[in-house]
């Protein structure tokens, strides 16, 4: 079984993914079973590779202030934020709503700015997520070995 | 816990469950992972997911699996009209509004005049009033906003199953 330090890190981890996450994410683990056993890694890795590709993006767009492509930004938002929504990452897409708020007026400083609170929260997230599965693998081998050795 | 006869819940206690499926564990760890088996649909409902973002339908195809209902992923409103105008059915299509070539509204509009009678529902990560009108004055039935949760498409496909 898992020591009391790595219980109380799982306590502490799932407190901070109701504070990143909507119920949503929840959802996802109820998606995981025999049929599916690594759904939650194979969604999580996918959201990573699509916003890391979406943030390079934006990030291309505000290169140059006169001629920033806004209308493709707002594509580039809207897709994140569906992808930040699916898997319940709720303060990622209410930045991107934000974000997508200036760079529907034009504002090339919001988008910066924007862009900037966006990349930081996304990456502070990446790393919760990261430290979550690690927990949970470690969990499911605990658990493996337990069952093992209760059957012996 | 009890629920209504008919239904049957079971607790998922991730690598907890002891073999008298007996629950040891904290509030916390209770809390997202009470799972109640819905009970089944009547008829054979056949959903498309038309969505250009990969994660969106990568969740929603794996909830219908989980409801056991048969499911297709379209990338575009483009490709969601080429299956139907190469003949397949569809009791329900989400579609999400933004997405290249062929936008929620204009695809709706298209399949309405196709002939298509399919309950279609947009789905929006950014509501407007307007992107909402637009949608619906194209044909769309119904509007949810993203996520489209578990609950909210049990929902639906029980509502439909019921309307066939």
């Amino acid at each position: 079984m898992l020591g009391l330090g790595a219980c109380n890190l799982e306590v502490d981890m799932n407190r901070l993914i109701e504070l990143l996450f909507h119920q949503q994410f929840m959802q996802l683990q109820h998606l995981q079973d025999e049929s599916s056993p690594n759904f939650v890694y194979e969604v999580v890795t996918l959201y990573f590779r699509e916003s890391e590709k979406l943030l390079r993006n934006l990030r291309a767009l505000l290169w140059d202030r006169e001629s920033t492509d806004y209308k493709k930004m707002g594509i580039h938002l809207n897709q994140m934020m569906g992808s930040s929504s699916s898997i319940g990452a709720k303060r990622v897409r209410n930045i991107c709503a934000a974000f997508r708020s200036a760079s529907e007026h034009g504002n090339w400083i919001g988008c910066i700015q924007s862009l900037e609170v966006l990349e930081h929260e996304y990456y502070y997230l990446k790393n919760k997520l990261h430290e979550f599965l690690q927990i949970e693998q470690q969990r499911v081998i605990a658990v493996g070995r337990t069952i093992h050795l209760s059957r012996q | 816990m009890a629920f209504g006869a008919g239904s049957s819940n079971y607790m998922k206690m991730k690598g907890m469950l002891k073999e008298d499926n007996v629950y040891e564990g904290n509030v916390l760890q209770l809390k997202g992972i009470l799972k109640i088996r819905d009970r089944s649909f009547k008829k054979n409902l056949r959903v498309l997911i038309v969505d250009d973002d990969k994660v969106t339908r990568k969740v929603m195809m794996a909830m219908l699996r989980d409801l056991k209902v048969e499911g297709k992923e379209a990338v575009n409103g483009k490709e969601a009209v080429d299956f139907f105008a190469a003949g397949e059915v569809f009791t329900l299509v989400l579609m999400d509004m933004e997405m290249p070539f062929m936008n929620g509204p204009e695809t709706t509009r298209f399949l309405r005049g196709m002939g298509v009678r399919a309950k279609l529902v947009g789905m929006s990560a950014h509501l407007t009033e307007k992107e909402q009108k637009e949608f619906l004055d194209a044909g769309g039935d119904e509007f949810y906003m993203k996520p489209v949760t578990r609950t909210k498409l049990v929902a639906l496909l029980q509502a439909i199953d019921e309307e066939l």
